[in-house]
């Protein structure tokens, strides 16, 4: 069983890694405007909430 | 404040705030591996790499308590405000506390084999209790806290959905407790450090069950306002002048409203929402700086006659018109929307109740 939550854990976040990386660099504006001119250390710093959060993150890169 | 994103809006305060976390946090773990060397010599040695496991999981749950209380502390005195301002920054550095007590267990505990060392310590034999695995669903939840600490992730997330996610540190706190009790605990001879790990969340519950309980006197007890019945009344009298410092305000409740601040800022007067648009603060609990007013929790600023942030930021908060009659401060119940220009009141501060101006 905890062997289980590990693998799924681990998988999620490497997939969320491989979302993230293209996310902050290049659809970060479809989600917020704002985030236009924002600077290469916020981007590096919405690389682990990007990683966490990639399902909503898709979902509204989708609907947009 | 909402500009165009950086990854710190650094100032003076977050520095020093900063500096006194690492200073503290380093200070800390130094010491506590010394005493470890000193009070345990030979033969009941304790090895350095254990003395480091411990030392930053006691530093990290330190850290957790401090950040729970400070909440709580805010709404009881005033001098607990400048540690909530900056309580994100302690929030992630104490995820990469307890990040660095989990890397160091695993790699002293689960690298030295042919298993993968993250199942090798998260195992737990059958019939024992699984508190790595407890240690390990808290870090799963502080991770996407940290994560989500900033205010892009706020407007992107919402914040209901933000709020709920960051009310999850309750239920890693008590994974924490659990991590603890079954496992450090279980083969510690002293009872100090479980009256202490008692002590600490006995604390955290009573600040948290008092501050409650305070607010809801204050919005159910405290006999609010009324309007006139024939709801006629375009003004309603809230409290005297003198009730209100310079570069403080007055909250007041009126009946049907959100509680409104009342500020004084060079001898005039303004009337705001009292909730903050970036994460609901007290603004009445905080203090016109530069001509502003700040929000005690993270600093969010406004101007007190419009309610709208000053340029370039973009946050409005709703403002209410205000009058003074003598000595009395009158309202009128329906707030403007956020924004609006509402010219502030001046009055003379000398002038007594009943001498003609």
């Amino acid at each position: 069983m905890i062997a289980f939550v590990v693998y799924v854990v681990g998988i999620y976040l490497a997939i969320g890694l491989v979302f993230a990386f293209p996310f902050v660099f290049s659809w970060l504006n479809r989600i917020n405007p704002m985030t236009q001119h924002a600077t290469l250390p916020f981007r590096v710093l919405c690389i682990p909430g990007a990683a966490i959060l990639w399902p909503y993150l898709l979902i509204r890169i989708y609907h947009k | 404040m909402s500009d165009a994103y950086r990854a710190v809006q650094w100032n003076a305060h977050k520095r020093i705030y900063d500096l006194v976390t690492a200073l503290s946090v380093t200070g800390f773990i130094a010491l506590f591996v010394l005493f470890g060397r000193v009070f345990f010599p030979p033969p009941e040695n304790v090895s350095l790499p254990i003395l480091l496991i411990r030392a930053f999981g006691v530093c990290a749950i330190l850290m957790l308590h401090i950040i729970l209380i400070i909440g709580p502390l805010a709404r009881i005195t005033p001098l607990a405000a400048p540690l909530l301002y900056n309580r994100r920054h302690l929030g992630v550095s104490f995820f990469v506390v307890a990040l660095l007590h989990a890397f160091l267990a695993l790699g002293f505990y689960g690298g030295f084999g042919t298993e993968n060392p993250v199942l090798a310590v998260l195992d737990a034999p059958p019939g024992s209790v699984p508190f790595e695995f407890f240690g390990f669903l808290a870090l799963l939840i502080f991770a996407m806290m940290a994560a989500t600490s900033h205010d892009f992730w706020l407007a992107t997330l919402g914040d209901a959905w933000w709020k709920a996610l960051h009310m999850l540190v309750y239920i890693a706190y008590t994974l924490v407790v659990a991590h603890v009790l079954f496992g450090a605990l279980q083969s510690e001879p002293n009872l100090i450090p479980a009256l202490m790990l008692l002590l600490g969340a006995a604390t955290v519950l009573s600040l948290h069950l008092w501050t409650g309980a305070r607010e809801v006197m204050f919005d159910f007890n405290r006999n609010p306002l009324q309007l006139e019945e024939d709801n006629n009344a375009e003004w309603v009298d809230v409290c005297s002048v003198d009730e209100i410092q310079e570069s403080r305000a007055k909250v007041v409740q009126i009946e049907g409203q959100d509680r409104i601040a009342i500020f004084r800022n060079d001898n005039s007067l303004s009337a705001v929402t009292n909730v903050c648009a970036h994460q609901g603060g007290p603004l009445g609990e905080g203090k016109i700086i530069d001509g502003c007013i700040t929000c005690p929790w993270h600093g969010y600023q406004y101007q007190p006659d419009s309610g709208a942030s000053p340029p370039p930021y973009t946050e409005k908060i709703s403002t209410y018109e205000i009058r003074v009659e003598g000595r009395r401060v009158l309202i009128r119940p329906e707030p403007h929307p956020p924004g609006t220009h509402v010219e502030p009141v001046p009055f003379d501060p000398w002038l007594n109740e009943g001498d003609s101006e």
